[in-house]
């Protein structure tokens, strides 16, 4: 079984890397594009046993995410 | 009396830990020891600092992966005792990834790399490190980071103001503390901070290449200098 | 039997039919795919310098002060005290064109790990790099790409990254040059070579898994390019900085237990060229168990385990009884140690997988018989559009300076070097922009050395025997303006297609031009490189052979850097004749060609002896700047810049053209206090000199001719960068 987490920084976090990538696509003449979001995301495989889900949420909030600056979200593929 | 001892935590990838060890033995007059990242049980230690680098080659976010290694909860125990911990640069960041200090260093606004020399400002010369500053000194030392940039939600950035945890501040020759001469986006020009209780400091900019007469500069000398009387 | 060995798979392989004739005669029968392979990758230019090896092996290579010349992963100079200085330069082009992050970052991996292979740590970092046209479309993320991969790699490892070059022209819109320099400092008796010893003794692989990265990386580096190679990415390898600390440390460490007896990098050519350059140096065979290898990706076959360049791996020869404590070391700091074979008196490489044996091919027969060319070469012809002028047409010499000052090529490069951690370790005494070279203080002693890269490629294009000469003289002259004793050069040669005969002259040309330069400066080449095929659907990058030069500072308070003091007098040092054909002045008024310079050694050696006498046996030189591209007018801006000061300058010539912007070789300006000391002395010493001004007010005042404010002269200098990528 395998489990995406998406990790993106919150709202109200100045992310120049987006807003670099969103002044590019300005750049490239296309500009329907009101916001850009960026983010990360991990795809965990994990054995069937019963905590795995509570395992999943541990790493995402200990490890993969800060949560002061970012939000995870945790999906099954 | 028995000598007392300073610490120093290296991490696979912590590259300053000889600057560091050079500086406190040139400043200081006694040799560190080194903790390594998987040392589980510190006997003793005075002073534990942390120094700059790239600990697990700041994979993930920088400073995250080490504060997953042993060390650290050692680094967290004696801190709840009161004693002294100092981190620099790599080290402020797993400070903050580890909890030990609030808030959190991304990435610097421009996206860049930024190695240069910049003015602090000392904000608050009350704490056991910065005693021996006058208020509001200026000092200058080399910042060297990607990830340098401080943040703190506006809530909890009045709590550490309020508390005085805010250390030292990016600044001009002259004291003042605007966005001009603020190399990397930190808020409120921020460079380092403190803990409630103040034992526990961070900062990115590394005293321990301000030592030397052909440095640019030897403002890093009095920082090491103050922490004569905590060992 | 089908044939295996097709027309097309040699084709594939960059292997013409007379080199596949040598094969099969020393094969004795026609080799499979994968000894092919090898034979491809051995015989590539970039392992085997085929095309240059026949002129190398005529330059000056010893000295007093050489430990250990070419033919080892990086040179080894002597620098007193049982210590030694490990530096080599090395080019990563293609691939920084192909992928420009990726292709510097591996570039600096690569020849810092020839470095501490040799149990050197790496102590400082340089970079020389050309670009294209700022104004081609490709050029502004290539600059992007190529900085931040030198920053991110040398800044995670710990090395300051202290000096460089970077220059732009149109020239090299399609083929960039990406030259990474890493200089180590090692203790005389704590030296590691590659020569493989010990029949039986076990061969170790330490650091990343094995991947399909870069296969064929050094065939890729030995063609030339067509448009289609910008689609090569899966060729591409990917830089791992926190491993190569890792090895770096893991290295030095098991260095300290006598556990090594040879040691190599898997750089170009990965398993095969370290596995074959050890067993050929130490006349030993090799047996290699192909399934031992530690593989990152599935179904790997031998021949992509043989030929695969992924980053960060080394390969070591153990002495049996030390095995546990080498896989102690390795496990501590977390790295793949696996034994993959064993040392054998068969002269020949055996390659198992899945005890079948795979592969044979003899070792010493397929490392001397490689091939040696002397290819063919014609002078080309002149370049047509250079008249020689009586006299310039008059010119606003104050606009030329401007121009030269605010544009690419002149305009501070902080925006670069500020992206590179130059004060890590402690030891930096000057970066860029403070001395005419970097100078790294050796780890608590007092002394220090001295390191800088030079090329003008426009001289070596217009003369390329005379260009090279003046790289060496440059970085000789750049030493000593750092108040060091130069002593070795690496070089990393930059062509084309060396099948093409013009190209082939300019190889020769400039190779002869080192070797006289090195002679008469005894200033031997300790190691190197070649770059060739830098060509692009026909055409060639200028000749531009790079020289990084290393010296001694015997004691810090030699050390000299820009430094000016108030009303300190500006002593101009050496012959002005005002030579401005090839100059920068003649290239802003459109007048390209004519010869560069010459330079006149004895009065090179004269110059610079006099300066070093007064960095080290007087206290008069408070600065010094080498005169060079851009003559007087622009080194003294220079030296405005760097200490934010004004300088008052006297002009009695009638062409002040000529004065300010020739670039005649072999000059210094001074900074001097005490006038009368230092006059007596340049008078016995019988050198040329003048004082041509002093250092007052915020102004660079040429008197009655031309005044720019500092503040002015600040703005100019640092507006390129700014407006163009900031």
């Amino acid at each position: 079984m395998i489990f995406r987490v998406y990790v993106n920084f919150k709202d109200g976090i100045l992310d120049p890397e987006a807003e670099a990538i969103k002044q590019t696509i300005a750049n490239m003449g296309l500009n329907s594009v009101k916001n850009l979001v960026k983010g990360k995301f991990f795809d965990i495989e994990v054995e069937d046993k019963k905590n795995y889900l509570s395992e999943i949420e541990k790493i995402s909030k200990d490890l993969l995410a800060n949560p002061i600056i970012e939000n995870f979200k945790i999906v099954k593929k | 009396m028995k000598e007392k001892k300073i610490s120093i935590v290296i991490f696979p990838g912590s590259n300053c830990d000889r600057d560091l060890f050079v500086a406190l033995e040139k400043c200081l007059g006694t040799k560190p020891e080194f903790i390594w990242h998987n040392c589980s049980h510190v006997k003793s230690t005075d002073m534990i600092l942390i120094p700059g680098g790239f600990s697990f080659g700041d994979y993930l976010r920088a400073g995250t992966i080490a504060t997953k290694s042993p060390a650290i909860k050692e680094v967290i125990r004696f801190s709840k005792r009161g004693v002294p911990i100092i981190g620099i640069c790599n080290g402020f960041q797993i400070l903050t990834e580890c909890g030990l200090l609030e808030g959190a260093l991304i990435k610097n606004s421009n996206q860049l790399f930024k190695c240069e020399k910049v003015n602090l400002k000392v904000i608050n010369n009350k704490t056991i490190f910065t005693k021996n500053y006058k208020s509001s000194e200026i000092i200058s030392l080399p910042i060297a980071h990607s990830q340098g940039n401080y943040f703190i939600e506006s809530d909890n950035l009045k709590k550490i103001e309020d508390n005085d945890q805010i250390i030292f501040k990016y600044s001009s020759d002259f004291g003042d503390v605007t966005e001009k001469y603020n190399p990397n986006g930190s808020v409120n020009n921020i460079a380092g901070i403190s803990n409630k209780k103040k034992n526990v400091i961070g900062l990115m900019p590394h005293p321990e290449r301000a030592i030397e007469n052909f440095h640019n500069g030897i403002d890093g000398i009095k920082f090491f200098k103050n922490l004569k009387d905590l060992i | 039997m089908k044939k295996e060995i097709t027309k097309k798979i040699l084709e594939d392989h960059n292997i013409n039919s007379e080199e596949y004739n040598m094969i099969l005669a020393i094969m004795g029968r026609e080799p499979n795919l994968l000894e092919l392979g090898i034979f491809s990758v051995m015989w590539s230019e970039h392992c085997s310098y085929k095309s240059t090896k026949k002129w190398l092996k005529t330059l000056p290579t010893t000295g007093k002060k050489v430990v250990c010349g070419p033919g080892e992963n990086a040179g080894i100079i002597d620098i007193d005290d049982n210590d030694a200085i490990v530096f080599k330069m090395e080019s990563h082009n293609h691939p920084s064109f192909i992928e420009p992050y990726q292709g510097a970052a591996t570039g600096v991996g690569g020849i810092m790990r020839d470095v501490f292979t040799m149990g050197a740590r790496p102590i400082a970092n340089l970079n020389s790099l050309r670009f294209g046209d700022p104004k081609n479309e490709k050029t502004k993320n290539l600059l992007r790409g190529v900085v931040k991969g030198i920053g991110d790699y040398g800044n995670c490892v710990g090395i300051p990254t202290v000096g460089g070059e970077c220059f732009f022209h149109e020239n090299y819109n399609n083929n960039i040059l990406v030259n990474a320099m890493s200089v180590g400092l090692v203790k005389k008796n704590k030296i590691f070579y590659s020569t493989a010893k010990g029949i039986g003794n076990p061969i170790i692989y330490v650091g990343s898994k094995t991947g399909r990265d870069g296969i064929h990386g050094a065939t890729m580096a030995s063609a030339e390019f067509s448009d289609e190679s910008e689609n090569q990415r899966p060729q591409v390898q990917v830089g791992d900085p926190f491993i190569e600390k890792l090895l770096l440390e893991s290295c030095l460490e098991l260095m300290n237990e006598d556990a090594i007896v040879a040691i190599q990098d898997m750089g170009a050519a990965g398993l095969t060229s370290s596995s074959f350059e050890m067993a050929s140096k130490g006349n030993c065979g090799v047996k290699l168990l192909l399934d031992k290898v530690p593989c990152r990706e599935t179904e790997m076959t031998p021949y992509e385990m043989m030929l695969s360049e992924t980053q960060e791996r080394m390969l070591m020869i153990i002495k049996p009884e030390k095995k546990k404590i080498t896989y102690n070391i390795f496990q501590k700091w977390g790295l793949d140690a696996v034994e993959i074979g064993k040392l054998t008196d068969s002269g020949k490489m055996e390659l198992f997988y899945n005890n079948k044996l795979v592969g044979t091919l003899p070792i010493k027969p397929l490392a001397d018989l490689s091939p040696e060319y002397d290819r063919p070469s014609i002078k080309p012809k002149k370049i047509k559009n250079y008249q020689k002028k009586k006299s310039t047409p008059k010119i606003n010499l104050e606009k030329v300076l401007k121009k030269i000052l605010s544009g690419p090529n002149h305009s501070s490069k902080s925006w670069i070097f500020n992206q590179y951690d130059s004060s890590v370790m402690g030891d930096t005494i000057f970066s860029s922009e403070m001395a005419d070279a970097a100078v790294i203080r050796i780890h608590k002693t007092n002394k220090a050395i001295s390191v800088t890269s030079d090329c003008n490629p426009i001289y070596c294009k217009s003369d390329p025997r005379l260009g090279a000469e003046i790289a060496v003289a440059e970085s000789w002259r750049n030493l000593i303006s750092t108040g060091a004793e130069p002593i070795a050069i690496t070089d990393n040669l930059n062509f084309g297609n060396p099948e093409k005969k013009e190209i082939m002259y300019e190889i020769k040309e400039a190779i002869s031009g080192i070797k006289k330069a090195c002679i008469e400066l005894d200033y031997p080449v300790v190691s190197g490189n070649v770059s060739l095929y830098n060509e692009t659907n026909g055409k060639s990058i200028f000749p531009t052979p790079v020289i990084g030069g290393v010296g001694l500072i015997k004691k810090l308070k030699y050390a000299t850097g820009f430094k000016m003091d108030d009303d300190s007098s500006i002593y101009l040092i050496g012959k002005t004749k005002g030579h401005l054909e090839s100059s920068l002045f003649y290239e802003h008024l459109k007048i390209f060609g004519g010869s560069p310079p010459k330079v006149d050694f004895k009065e090179e050696k004269k110059n610079g002896n006099f300066v070093k006498f007064l960095a080290q046996k007087t206290e008069l030189l408070i600065g010094c700047h080498d005169i060079s591209e851009g003559g007087i007018a622009l080194a003294l801006a220079e030296l405005c810049i760097a200490n934010k000061k004004g300088i008052e300058i006297t002009l009695k010539k009638k062409n002040p053209e000529k004065f300010l912007f020739g670039e005649d070789q072999s000059r210094y300006l001074l900074i001097i206090n005490k006038k009368k000391e230092f006059e007596t002395l340049a008078k016995k010493n019988n050198i040329e000199n003048e004082r041509i001004g002093f250092v007052t007010g915020a102004f660079l005042n040429f008197k009655n001719l031309f005044s720019i404010s500092v503040d002015a002269l600040l703005k100019l200098n640092s507006s390129w960068f700014k407006g163009y990528i900031e």
